[in-house]
């Protein structure tokens, strides 16, 4: 049984002050069921991926509140996974879909976050560690210390994690007009913003952003439709110092060597992908962590990529970096823009890498174009 | 919005951890300084947060004393320090963070031993940790 994104939809990111959280569910929504050409009575069920709803928005029923947009209250139901409920929405999905109890479901990803200072989103965050929280670390820290113990041990340098920082914005300016920051930016601007977590500087991390995208898959048959051929979840320890790995993710390596099996295909095969660029250093460990380049080389792989000898698409959004991350529509929003791009014939094999907190959870897609299925 | 106060049943449960870590030294694997931090971390401008590799091995991410720049290679020792910004309406929330140790123990058996017969490094005498733990323990009696 195959499973085909029969239509996506995207909402602008970015600090959308006049929508609410949803405003910003119903747009996407509306969005995808108007690209799939699909009547809403056909959406078997909802699947809505959100992180801190609770916290931000004090609304803690959202299967509820978006079935409600659907004149035909579908079962609707929420998957939470920190930065990775998109990817787990979709994961839940497409189960569902296998299992053979729906044939057409709409997963939706959204958060709406900046009516928040950055203090309280910090805050908010950090209730996607556990021990460590308590022990007054913030996910910029977590992951600065990641980039210090990648660079003692491979020599990476601050200006290849600002390589990444230029290249996303680079790619939004030129790619995404629905992405949080039209701007280029060069990597004196990065190693001269504001220092977050030594080694991280404040354009080394993505923003705080409102958002929605939304995706149909359907084990229907749609012609040319993208075609889910590969799935991989991962998890690792959820307190970073107990882990074997502190220069990479168990969780990625797990995740995308199911997905790579499942698709039969491997890391040199992908030429499209949209990366968890949470922070800088982050997209760095994935290039190694999905065997696009060998432990310790994501630094010069990101060099090759800007000055382009190397060819391949990563993060043709803006990433998590300029797009923008509003944390439950992240993983959506992948698959939703992989599919949009696969129609339009950009790539033929796509793969998504959904980050969870600090790796502890890790979801990977692999879609093909659907041409050739 | 809620944002939940460490300051509650959940803090009193971490604070048992606290015996088995005060005085436990242990190496910086790497270290970075925290700039931007939380809502009731403001007051702090800026603190250290390392991963520790104790001497039986076991590693955990803890904080430096605000104020305090710490490398990587250091030679710490955990002590009982304030965590946050406390008011007229919550209790002073202490917790574990970590301060130089100006040498290795000699024998690291010892440590627990030795715990009760000197001074932490950064002045905080036994006594005080001392009877804040046995006040931590007696709450959960």
């Amino acid at each position: 049984m195959k499973i085909s994104i029969a239509g996506q939809g995207v909402t602008r990111f970015g600090e959308l002050w006049d929508k609410s959280l949803e405003d910003l569910g119903k747009e996407a929504i509306e969005k995808a069921i108007n690209n799939a050409h699909l009547e809403p009575k056909h959406i078997n069920a909802v699947f809505v991926a959100n992180m801190a709803a609770e916290q931000f928005d004090g609304q803690a029923h959202l299967g509820a509140l978006f079935s409600s947009s659907l004149p035909h209250h579908p079962p609707a139901l929420r998957v939470e996974g920190a930065c990775a409920s998109g990817g787990l929405a979709m994961l839940a999905a497409e189960d569902a879909l296998l299992s053979g109890r729906y044939n057409t479901v709409l997963v939706l990803g959204v958060e709406k976050m900046t009516d928040h200072s950055n203090e309280v989103v910090t805050e908010v965050l950090s209730g996607a560690a556990d021990r460590e929280r308590e022990m007054l670390s913030t996910f910029p820290g977590l992951y600065a210390l990641v980039a210090q113990l990648h660079m003692q041990r491979y020599g990476t340098t601050p200006e290849q994690l600002a390589a990444v920082a230029v290249k996303n914005h680079h790619n939004a300016v030129l790619h995404n007009p629905l992405a949080q920051f039209h701007k280029e930016i060069t990597a004196n601007d990065v190693v001269n913003s504001l220092m977050v977590a030594n080694p991280l500087h404040l354009l080394d991390c993505s923003p705080i952003t409102d958002g929605a995208a939304a995706v149909i898959l359907t084990t229907k048959k749609v012609r040319n439709a993208p075609v889910i051929i590969g799935r991989g979840h991962g998890q690792d320890s959820l307190t970073f110092a107990d882990r074997k790995l502190l220069t990479g993710f168990e969780a990625t390596r797990r995740a995308a060597t199911q997905a790579y099996k499942e698709a039969r295909v491997t890391a040199t095969d992908i030429n499209l992908a949209e990366l968890h660029d949470c922070f800088t250093i982050a997209e760095i460990v994935a290039y190694e962590d999905l065997g696009f380049c060998p432990e310790g080389k994501g630094g010069s792989f990101v060099e090759k990529l800007v000055d382009g000898a190397n060819k391949k698409h990563m993060n043709h959004s803006g990433g998590l970096k300029a797009c923008g991350h509003p944390v439950g529509a992240t993983g959506v929003k992948q698959i939703a823009y992989l599919s949009s791009l696969l129609r339009q014939g950009v790539g033929h094999i796509a793969l998504s890498h959904n980050v969870g907190g600090l790796g502890a959870t890790s979801v990977i897609h692999i879609l093909t174009d659907g041409r050739s299925q | 919005m809620i944002v939940f106060r460490t300051t509650s049943p959940k803090y009193v449960r971490q604070s048992k951890d606290w015996k088995s870590l005060i005085g436990k030294h242990g190496t910086v694997l790497a270290v970075t300084h925290i700039s931007a931090q939380g809502l009731e971390l403001t007051s702090q401008s800026s603190y250290p947060l390392a991963l520790v590799e104790f001497t039986d091995k076991t590693k955990q991410v803890l904080p430096g004393i605000h104020g305090e720049t710490l490398t990587t290679g250091d030679q710490i020792t955990c002590v009982l320090r304030k965590m946050r910004a406390s008011n007229n309406e919550f209790i002073i929330e202490y917790g574990i963070k970590i301060a130089k140790s100006p040498t290795p123990p000699e024998n690291p058996d010892l440590q627990g031993n030795r715990r009760n017969s000197r001074q932490l490094p950064g002045g905080v005498s036994h006594g005080a940790t001392g009877n804040l733990n046995s006040r931590a323990q007696k709450s959960h009696k």
